[in-house]
């Protein structure tokens, strides 16, 4: 496969930090653990009490969208679609809802987010975004098949642009579980890009050249998948860069062209 | 009764997870759901839990129940009037 199109977004929280495109990087304060950790103050400038209510996946979908969004000021995101491959979908609050109802007072909240493509319904109900949606739940790499389902998106003409993000949100208590391998443990993460198949009046307008192969998008080994970060870095500090991507389910590259 | 107000209070925000709110910002007289606190149908379902929870209060239906989130302070007594937990 063979896909291009342009940045005009993008924003990461990681464990060493905050990243967006015009804002650079900004560590997390002495007190904070990490993305977990994300005030609202943070990411988004209006007061949100019920930013506090989010459930872990749906806080990070939230607040890296938050912060691409807050970034981009007078554009109509009403039929953007949003594609999110995640890792591990909702089971820190699979996990959470399980243990409330075991104790015998089941939280609605926690049920209410039982579902990978809930930080989805989040971003779409905040930020007002009512086009097409696709959630890729485990697999190798879904944060890159999230992407190539942007791009189909693209290609059918289905949205004028897609927000695509990546996360991982399994809470530390969990990462021990005998449901999840010893080998697949990442810090939470979550990165967004905002891309479009043509060049906008104002934007960032990244050309981005997605290509390679697919293998096994069935194969559940969580990598970390860093090369967003590596994408946002170079988008950041207006470089050129090319990285190539070797993992068990995807082999090809990922290039951001000169600014 | 105000001391049971301002309780729940903070067990609405603490429950609730509210960001960016303290006791003093909510109004035990105004609209408990659907108003600035931007609680939903599940932030209800929570408080119902809460009741039940602490104060061993239940909400028989939905009439009892549109009354007893109208406020907090008619959450404080419709609690006050039918707990069976202290």
């Amino acid at each position: 496969m063979h896909a291009a199109g342009f940045i005009q977004g993008c924003s990461a929280v990681h464990q060493s930090g905050r990243y967006s495109a015009r804002g650079g990087h900004a560590a997390w304060e002495q007190n904070q653990q990490g993305p977990l950790d994300v005030q609202r103050k943070q990411v988004y400038e209006q007061p949100l009490p019920e930013f506090g209510k989010l459930q872990c996946a749906d806080k990070l979908a939230f607040s890296a969208a938050a912060m691409l969004f807050g970034e981009l000021s007078g554009i109509d995101r009403t039929d953007f679609g949003i594609c999110l491959g995640t890792v591990y979908g909702s089971l820190s609050t699979d996990i959470r809802y399980m243990e409330s109802l075991v104790a015998g007072y089941p939280r609605p909240a926690y049920f209410s987010a039982t579902l990978p493509s809930s930080p989805v319904a989040e971003v779409a109900i905040r930020f007002g975004i009512k086009g097409p949606n696709r959630v890729v739940c485990g697999g190798a790499c879904p944060g890159l098949s999230a992407l190539d389902c942007a791009f189909g998106i693209l290609r059918k003409n289905k949205a004028p642009a897609a927000l695509v993000m990546a996360i991982n949100a399994l809470e530390a208590a969990d990462r021990s579980s005998a449901l999840i391998g010893p080998a697949q443990f990442t810090e939470p993460y979550a990165y967004a890009l905002l891309i479009s198949a043509g060049r906008w009046e104002k934007g960032l307008n990244r050309r981005f050249v997605f290509e390679g192969e697919f293998h096994d998008r069935g194969m559940t080994l969580a990598g970390d998948e860093s090369y967003f970060l590596d994408m946002i870095l170079a988008i950041i500090l207006r470089r050129q860069c090319r990285i190539a991507v070797e993992s068990a389910g995807f082999e090809g590259s990922l290039s951001i062209e000169k600014d | 009764m105000e001391e049971l107000i301002h309780k729940l209070k903070e067990q609405i925000i603490s429950t609730l997870n509210l960001s960016d709110i303290t006791p003093e910002d909510i109004d035990a007289d105004a609209p408990l759901i659907g108003g600035g606190l931007g609680l939903d149908s599940i932030d209800t379902l929570e408080l119902i839990v809460l009741m039940e929870k602490e104060y061993g209060a239940t909400v028989p239906d939905v009439n009892v129940g549109r009354k007893v989130f109208s406020s907090v302070r008619a959450l404080a007594q419709y609690i006050h009037d039918n707990r069976t937990k202290n």
